[in-house]
């Protein structure tokens, strides 16, 4: 009987000798939003940039209305990214919490010299999601978080916003960091990250400090290889990669308009889809790329359509077709003067023959330059509108 | 769990075994038999000196005829008006108008008194001293005729007694309004209304050393099981108690994990919902004195059911059986959830909430868990001060809790908002349970300290432990997780859902083993089948 309030007393302490393990209050955590990475001015150091969320600024924002900052930003260096985040805890005094991290920005100078150990990072800490949005910046991380973004509090999230809305768009992929990884972890695939600068920047100021008026703006895409960014491809190009991936959600086409050919009229993008079909015929590799779309039209020029007429439809689906297979055409292009894989044909190939794939594998570097790429498109309209004819002057 | 028992063993044991001796079998007062004599003043004598000078002990004398009588009863437990025109009128008074009639000799008189002049329904032949002075404290009058050691126990109940009324423990919308009250026969009796059959068992036993409670055991023949019967008679003869004041005493007896934080006895106050438990299987014990009547077996299951989601229509009563399930999660598990996700794992909550809860944190000097145990406690005992106070009393309670604690607290940055939602939440919920029993607030506790020192990984520990004793409990043979565990899919139909009448073919198959088959040939309801009758009034069109 003793024995057994001994057995209960000795269970009770052990959950007291724990010392209440792991246990770091919420308001004691600094909640990070935004990771940015640069290369720091002196030497093999690296410079990192954290954006830390202000909760109490949040709610009394909340009562007093109007959109306030709430966010705190704070840089460190170190020799690696973990050396720097503790270097950078001497300023922020909390426990630096990524579990709400939503994007991490990449200065062009780090990412020209390997994001690997950064990655690496992210994939390790067991607090960050896979889900975090990779952004390289054509210039400095930090710039990027220490710019206001006027429509959120909390900056790291109107980042990521800005991400979404112009991957709607197909003017620049979403990569999470999980999608990066993944194409490493392939032997052909190039990875790539959305595209950001800064506008306004055209004349780069001398001093560090932002200068007023200047916003991030997300375009365009940054290509790698392997953790290595190779190059840039602009916005056109960018849909192209897009159309091929099938990854196209919205958008819109400019086409010169059928009735008069200095006029032009918008078609907007409803329904994407691609399929990659490789082929080897006698030893050659032949990649078809197949993509059909479909549209509304968004916008006319009075006076110069008739869309009731038969066959400007026809037209009006031919010369769309014409832009995406130049889109399409100018992607494939540039990735191949990259030398960067980034739609993942060898992957295509090696699903499709996996017994013969080895033997391209190990060439598939000469082998993508020259690849012979076919492209495929097929563009319908489904919708015109409330309305057939446009309201034309005196009619 | 066991343990624990081998705390209170000890402690038991400690006790000095003295208090035995006060209800032991050869001394306690009434275990000798002690036969009437044929003589009046014996008897009256021994009566005298049993009860000693109650005031409130009434003996009449009179003559029949020649022959000396004497009525005994207990002043406000008899219907005094009834024993004067019905007993003591007729023998006064038509005894002798039927003189003409000889009568020889005492036994003949009791015969005759029986057979010619008593007006009264319901009397019984006694010859011992005990069973007359039982009967005398039950309301009975007893007529004791000199020269015979037989008396007559003549039904004269007539004490105050409250009306049948609406229960205030489970008050319904749709259903009976009428409850049990304080009077056995009267309960019995609204239980006889709703089951008007044969089959139905009622079995009396008296039970308490000083205070001789009557008990009744209700159950259907046929319906429940034999072996549960048996057993609870067992368990009943089995107590050896002074007084029995009130079911609870019972049930403290019987059940059959007395350490467990779970009741394995059920009671209801209300006649409507008995029958239900017995057409069910189950077997209930009626104690004089109390409105509430114990039910056998209880499961976990009943803690879910109210009397109103059979007599509503199927989605609502089952849409109020999903609600009482999250009452339950929430009651016991939002506590340690709040400190397990605010301490620990803060990643959980999305981003937004995350940063509102942190910043209605900031500041507040209580850690999560001490602020929800303080909270949790300041509403227990809002609740009970709430409970024996009379209406306007527990008004200005509840206002001073809610402007005192909500508003006062919140705005001194002592507790948080959100610490307040929760602790809100859950009292609120601990209410949306049918059976409110003191278990909740020991589990919410329990997890609590398991979630404060090891975050989630405690709460899953706790989790388990309960699940794992939850599945071990049996009430009268029964598993007290069933249909759950073990599983019986068919009995799903009233625990997850209240499925429609017409679906519910089978009795709680653990309960009910021997008789399962609760409907008959009767399917689903619809509109008649084959060929379509031509609707009404639509002849006309059909012929043009």
């Amino acid at each position: 009987m003793k024995k057994a309030v001994l057995v209960i007393l000795l269970l009770g302490s052990m959950l007291l000798v724990t010392g209440c393990w792991s246990w770091v209050e919420i308001e004691n955590r600094a909640i990070v939003s935004a990771l940015g990475v640069d290369k720091a001015a002196e030497g093999e150091r690296l410079e990192v940039t954290v954006q830390i969320i202000k909760p109490g600024e949040i709610q009394s924002g909340a009562q007093g209305g109007g959109i306030s900052p709430a966010v705190a930003v704070y840089s460190d260096s170190g020799y690696d990214l973990a050396d720097a985040l503790r270097n950078l805890g001497r300023q922020v005094g909390r426990k630096l919490t990524f579990s709400k991290l939503t994007v991490l920005v990449i200065g062009e100078g780090i990412a020209g010299e390997g994001t690997g150990s950064i990655m690496d990072f992210i994939f390790r800490h067991y607090e960050p999601d896979l889900r975090v949005k990779v952004i390289v910046v054509r210039g400095r991380a930090k710039e990027v978080l220490e710019t206001e973004i006027p429509t959120d509090k909390v900056w790291g999230l109107g980042l990521d916003k800005l991400v979404e809305a112009t991957r709607l768009h197909a003017r620049a992929p979403a990569v999470s960091v999980l999608d990066f990884l993944k194409a490493v972890s392939s032997k052909t695939t190039s990875p790539v990250a959305t595209g950001m600068e800064m506008a306004g920047e055209k004349k780069k100021p001398a001093e560090e400090e932002v200068a007023p008026g200047k916003k991030p703006v997300v375009t365009g895409t940054a290509v790698f290889k392997d953790y290595k960014l190779t190059g840039w491809l602009d916005e056109t190009e960018t849909r192209g990669l897009l159309w091929i991936k099938g990854e196209v959600e919205g958008g819109v086409i400019v086409i010169p308009s059928p009735g008069n050919q200095s006029r032009l009229m918008a078609l907007e993008i409803t329904y994407a889809r691609s399929k990659i079909e490789p082929q080897i015929k006698d030893g050659r590799i032949i990649v078809t790329v197949k993509i059909s779309e479909e549209g509304n039209i968004g916008e006319v020029e009075p006076d110069n359509v008739e869309i009731d007429k038969p066959g400007t439809l026809e037209i009006i689906e031919a010369r769309k077709k014409k832009v995406i297979e130049k889109e399409v055409l100018a992607a494939i292009a540039r990735a191949q003067e990259l030398n960067a894989d980034v739609f993942g044909f060898g992957e295509a190939v090696r699903r499709k023959y996996p017994r013969k794939w080895p033997q391209y594998e190990k060439k598939w570097e000469e082998l993508f330059p020259l690849l012979d790429i076919r492209v495929e498109v097929e563009a319908k309209i489904r919708r015109v509108g409330l309305i057939k004819k446009p309201i034309i002057p005196g009619s | 769990m066991r343990s624990i028992k081998y705390l209170f063993r000890l402690w038991r044991k400690r006790k000095p075994s003295k208090t035995k001796s006060g209800t032991d079998k050869t001394g306690g007062p009434y275990n000798q038999v002690q036969m009437l004599s044929p003589d009046l003043s014996v008897n009256l004598k021994m009566i005298r000196e049993k009860l000693g000078n109650s005031m409130d002990f009434i003996i009449r004398e009179f003559n029949i005829g020649k022959t000396r009588a004497a009525l005994v009863c207990i002043d406000g437990l008899v219907d005094k008006e009834m024993i004067e025109s019905h007993i003591l009128q007729p023998m006064l008074i038509y005894a002798r108008m039927a003189e003409p009639t000889p009568v020889k000799g005492e036994k003949e008189l009791l015969k005759f008194i029986e057979d010619n002049t008593l007006t009264v329904l319901d009397y019984q032949e006694l010859s011992s001293l005990d069973k007359l002075l039982d009967k005398i404290f039950s309301g009975y009058t007893i007529l004791i005729i000199d020269g015979i050691a037989v008396t007559l126990a003549i039904e004269t109940i007539g004490y105050e007694a409250r009306d049948v009324t609406e229960p205030e423990t489970e008050s319904v919308v749709r259903g009976p309004r009428e409850g049990f009250t304080e009077r056995l026969q009267v309960n019995i009796a609204l239980l006889r209304r709703k089951i008007k059959s044969p089959d139905l068992r009622l079995e009396r036993m008296t039970l308490g050393e000083v205070t001789r409670t009557d008990i009744c055991i209700a159950y259907i023949r046929g319906i429940a099981d034999d072996k549960i019967v048996d057993e609870v008679k067992k368990r009943l003869q089995r107590i050896e108690i002074d007084g029995i004041l009130e079911s609870g005493y019972i049930e403290g007896f019987i059940e059959d994990a007395p350490f467990s934080l779970f009741p394995t006895v059920g009671n209801t106050e209300k006649p409507d919902v008995l029958a239900g438990k017995l057409l069910e299987g189950r077997v209930a014990i009626f104690v004089d004195g109390s409105p509430m009547v114990l039910t056998l077996p209880y499961l976990f299951m009943e803690n879910l059911q109210a009397s109103e989601d059979y007599y509503s229509r199927w989605p609502s009563g089952s849409i109020s059986r999903w609600l009482r399930f999250l009452a339950i999660f929430f009651t016991t598990l939002l506590p340690p959830l709040y400190v397990a996700v605010i301490s620990y794992n803060p990643e959980l909550l999305p981003t937004i909430l995350m940063i509102t809860v942190a910043a209605s944190r900031a500041g507040i000097p209580f850690p999560p868990v001490l602020e929800v145990t303080l909270l949790g406690a300041i509403f227990e005992i809002l609740r009970e001060a709430g409970v024996r106070q009379p209406r306007p009393v527990g008004q200005a309670v509840s206002i001073v809790g809610v402007l005192v604690i909500g508003q006062a607290a919140i705005s001194a940055g002592i507790v948080s908002a959100p610490g307040v939602m929760i602790v809100a939440l859950t009292g609120i919920s601990s209410f949306a349970v049918p059976a409110q029993t003191a278990a909740y607030v020991f589990i919410r506790l329990f997890l609590l300290a398991l979630t404060a020192t090891t975050g989630f990984f405690g709460l899953t520990i706790g989790i388990i432990i309960l699940l794992v004793h939850l599945t071990s409990l049996r009430s009268f043979g029964v598993p007290y997780m069933s249909p759950l565990a073990p599983i019986n899919v068919a009995g799903w139909k009233d625990l997850f859902l209240r499925a429609p009448w017409w679906a519910m073919v089978g009795r709680p198959a653990v309960i009910a083993r021997q008789n399962r088959k609760r409907i008959g040939s009767v399917t689903m309801p619809g509109p008649p089948r084959g060929k379509a009758e031509k609707p009404l009034g639509g002849e006309d069109e059909d012929n043009a």
